[in-house]
């Protein structure tokens, strides 16, 4: 049927306030972005430490260039300038261990950064799908019966989920993998066990390189690792450490080094459930010493 | 518990090697040289009678106040002087009366069951005890001189209560 | 589709993202309460660390008044794998049963070898000699699990002091492995003893850290007691009793001389320097009562008594920081352990737990002071300078007299043997584990360590 006049301009002012609306809000997201909290920078020895700095201190020359290979007699021994077994300064307390590999390679950080309104924080992952599923029904008894038809273009930084919620627009209540209240409780328990099962792929590791020393029981480390569906983790940061005093003060650097290259290396995870990876894509670790 | 009439198996008496305390001697070099020994232990026996006991020898003094006249004995960290002892420094206060051209040195000793440092300074109070009493009863002061050995130098061997006893000891040592 | 339909469906899109953003708008992220802390996760420290020592290399092999460099790439790695094991961090493996390494291995292990033996740690260097007849240690340390380079140093030694070039290795990978500060490359002086209990032989002694190097100083003639290196290892305090008397000295290692350190005709004993080597505190009986004092350590200016009790106030150590001084006194009737400040100010007793406590000694780490603690038996503690924190580190007849490590980390003792009086040198970890006996020729006794060497 063909338009009058009047409801093509009805249409055009219809269209033009849903694309201001649509622009405002695609600002507003950003603007909340920022204001969201800066997180702690993750705590990373820089591979340049290795090649820099040894812990011996200033005077002992270090090896900048490795022993000539093979049977040729070097002319010259490799450290170029004169090395004198004389230490103006006591040794240094060690450098934080390095690290294997760089940590943050750029897509990484910037899922890291985007996900960060909406990861935040990770104990409110239960109520969060609670409103969107919240407001799936409502939309979807609204919807037609269109099915997935026309998704809109993703603003920046709109999480899987809520393409998930609006793919879902128009399917049965719960058809959506976070619906009503039951969602809460499989948060809970997925993280449960997904704490568990972590745990036990970082335990051994840590142990065989965690120090030993007064009052190391102590300390407690927090971390925090994002991970990927599938079990990978593209981060961890390191939060904080309490329980420190003078005594266990000599370990909290190398433990902390320690408990970081433990998940390094445990990764990828086994047994995550992907299903459930919105609840445990980022997981926060609290390690403390027994004895 | 002090008691003079416990009865040693092996009586190992000290005599004298002439210490060099005249005066303090300034050593330049390590090792020292032979003079300047510190107090040895000797085992004589003042009864041997194999040769004649020179009046106001050591070995004289020793005959003279009778086993055991030579020490009195202590409790665990005290250095108080008791009635036995006070009898036991009045005889060798009568002996230094009777050879006023000796002197004497009065040796605190403790026993091991004590760490070192204060052990010299628990024998030091020790001799300086038995050293006061005899001075209150009339000998001078300038003739007698202290030392500690602190746990150093035991005269009974074991590790148990009786040992540690005769250990807990202050020494008189004459010299002329 | 209609328009109307059309619109619907934006319509309800925008719904849902506003929705949305009405959800993220309105959880700003606040702290996790702590309800929501994570659980807690639970590992034990206390595993060996597996690191593997093969020789190092020579590459171009040499002889030197220390003998060939071959072998001494070997002895190197023999001393840095005895300090590892001996610091009860480390399991060790090698050089002995280890194949030998290429020199292009010394920078480009060969980790997969490495992984299957298992080791968790490599350390691989080489031996070269210079010119000038010095010779080059380079050593480097490996994570064999990351397959990567944790540190490498190099040093410059002349033959003879090879020991200290393989101490200063096992130094820097201990600390790095540990966080600890180093203390292999340092000596300790001591009382070597022989003969019977009641004529003991005491001679002044000094050796390296693991016991080698070992040299007597006094020949036993007379007693010697309670050495202590300066800090700077120019001279030990120590107490002799060459002229009769308890006396201390300060013994000049290179000249071989010694002087009294104070002209008075008491007795002084206990010797201790201050962390900078200024200042000597030592006991002095006067008239029978002892007290502690302090002087120059130059022999100028006038003792400072800083103890004035009618008890005996003995020993002393002072802290790190110089500032002040921890003692024994039984002033209040048995002997305790007491802090005052470096001029003899605010003395107060910091020991209350049941028996008698002797013998402290501040930690160079100033978090800790060790004791003897005497109940019965003699045993070795820690506590904090506030007398809290009471731990007993060991557990025999009789252990007395702890010195620190320079590190802090470690303590040293002496153990005598009920009965025989025969005495040995002993060395805990400061959580109490590692309990080994120090090697030395003879029995040994007061054992006193030096700082790390420059």
């Amino acid at each position: 049927m063909a338009m009058d006049r009047a409801e093509k301009l009805g249409l055009g002012a219809a269209l033009g306030g849903h694309v201001v609306l649509l622009g405002a809000f695609a600002l507003g997201m950003m603007a909340s972005t920022e204001a969201t909290p800066k997180q702690e920078s993750i705590s990373v020895s820089l591979v340049g430490e290795i090649a820099e700095v040894s812990t011996a201190p200033d005077a002992i020359q270090e090896e900048s260039a490795p022993p000539a290979p093979g049977e040729t007699a070097p002319a010259e021994p490799p450290p170029a300038p004169a090395p004198v077994m004389q230490i103006e300064k006591p040794v240094e307390k060690p450098q934080a261990r390095p690290v294997p590999k760089p940590e943050t390679a750029p897509p990484v950080a910037k899922v890291a950064v985007k996900k960060e309104p909406v990861k935040q924080p990770p104990a409110k992952a239960a109520p969060r799908p609670v409103k969107t599923a919240a407001v799936t029904p409502k939309t979807t008894k609204a919807a037609t019966a269109t099915g997935k038809g026309t998704t809109p273009a993703k603003p920046g930084g709109l999480s899987r989920s809520f393409e998930d919620s609006i793919n879902n627009i128009g399917k049965a209540p719960g058809a959506g993998k976070a619906v009503g209240t039951p969602a809460a409780k499989t948060a809970t328990e997925v993280r449960r066990s997904v704490g568990v099962s972590i745990a036990g792929q970082i335990r051994s590791r840590v142990r065989a390189c965690a120090p030993s020393g007064v009052d190391i029981n102590k300390i407690e480390t927090f971390v925090t690792l994002s991970l990927e569906p599938s079990g990978k983790l593209t981060s961890v940061r390191f939060d904080k450490q309490i329980g420190l005093n003078d005594s266990n003060q000599p370990q909290a650097g190398p433990l902390k080094d320690c408990i970081l290259q433990a998940v390094r290396a445990a990764s990828p995870y086994d047994g995550l459930d992907p299903e459930y990876h919105d609840v445990w894509k980022t997981h926060a670790l609290r390690l403390r010493a027994t004895g | 518990m002090k008691t003079h009439t416990i009865k040693m198996a092996v009586l190992l008496l000290a005599s004298t090697a002439l210490i060099a305390g005249c005066g303090k001697k300034k050593v330049d070099v390590l090792p020292p040289a032979a003079e300047g020994t510190d107090y040895g232990q000797t085992p004589t026996d003042p009864n041997a009678g194999t040769g004649q006991i020179v009046p106001g020898s050591q070995e004289d003094f020793l005959q003279q106040v009778g086993q055991f006249g030579d020490r009195i004995l202590f409790d665990t960290d005290r250095f108080n002087v008791d009635v036995e002892d006070q009898a036991v420094l009045q005889r060798q206060a009568q002996w230094l009366a009777q050879y006023p051209n000796t002197r004497a040195i009065v040796e605190g000793h403790a026993d091991e069951r004590g760490t070192r440092d204060y052990n010299l300074a628990l024998g030091e109070r020790r001799a300086n005890s038995a050293k006061n009493y005899l001075v209150s009863i009339g000998v001078d002061a300038s003739r007698i001189q202290t030392v500690s050995y602190g746990k150093e130098r035991p005269t009974a061997l074991g590790s148990d209560e009786q040992a540690w006893a005769q250990n807990r000891r202050a020494v008189t040592v004459t010299v002329r | 589709m209609s328009l109307f339909a059309l619109h619907r469906k934006l319509a309800s899109f925008l719904l849902l993202f506003l929705g949305a953003q009405a959800a993220i708008a309105q959880t700003p992220p606040p702290p996790a309460p702590a309800s929501d802390e994570p659980e807690l996760v639970e590992f034990d420290t206390s595993k060996t660390r597996s690191i593997a020592v093969p020789a190092l290399v020579a590459p171009a092999p040499a002889d030197t008044p220390a003998g060939n460099s071959v072998a001494l790439g070997r002895q190197i790695a023999e001393v840095i794998s005895s300090d590892l094991r001996a610091s009860g961090v480390f399991e060790t493996q090698g050089p002995n049963g280890l194949r030998a390494i290429s020199l292009s291995e010394v920078t480009s292990p060969q980790f997969d070898y490495w992984k299957a033996r298992p080791v968790e740690q490599l350390v691989q260097g080489f031996v070269r000699v210079g010119g000038d007849g010095n010779l080059t240690v380079g050593c480097y340390l490996y994570d064999v699990g990351f397959g990567n380079e944790t540190t490498r140093l190099g040093f410059n030694v002349p033959p003879r002091e090879w020991r200290r070039a393989a101490h200063k290795c096992a130094d820097a990978i201990y600390s790095r492995l540990t966080g600890e500060l180093p203390f292999f490359d340092s000596r300790i002086a001591y009382i070597a003893e022989t003969g019977p209990k009641n004529k003991r032989i005491k001679r002044l002694a000094i050796m390296d850290s693991d016991g080698a190097n070992h040299r007597f100083i006094t020949n036993g003639q007379s007693t010697a007691l309670t050495p202590r290196f300066s800090p700077n290892y120019k001279s030990i305090l120590y107490l002799s009793y060459v002229d009769g008397n308890p006396r201390i000295y300060v013994y000049d290692i290179d000249a071989g001389r010694q002087r009294l350190i104070t002209q008075s005709s008491n007795p002084t004993f206990a010797p201790r320097w201050s962390p900078d080597g200024q200042t000597i505190l030592y006991s002095m009986a006067v008239s029978g009562n002892t007290d502690v004092y302090k002087i120059s350590a130059t022999g100028s200016g006038s003792p400072v008594k800083l103890t004035s009790s009618p008890g005996i106030d003995v020993g002393g150590s002072f802290s790190p920081d110089g500032r002040q001084i921890v003692f024994e006194s039984d002033r209040s009737g048995s002997q305790q352990i007491y802090v005052m400040n470096a001029d003899g100010s605010n003395q107060r007793r910091i020991s209350f737990g049941s028996g008698r406590y002797a013998t402290p000694e501040w930690s160079p780490r100033a978090d800790l002071i060790a004791f003897t603690r005497i109940a019965g038996d003699f045993r070795v503690g820690t506590m904090r300078p506030d007398g809290s924190g009471e731990r007993l580190l060991t557990n025999s007849w009789q252990d007395e007299a702890p010195s620190w490590a320079p590190n802090g980390r470690v303590i040293q003792f002496f153990r005598t043997a009920k009965g025989s009086g025969k005495t040995s040198i002993w060395q805990v970890d400061l959580t109490g584990s590692n309990e080994r006996r120090l090697p030395t020729p003879v029995d040994g006794s007061d054992p006193a360590w030096g700082p790390v060497l420059p």
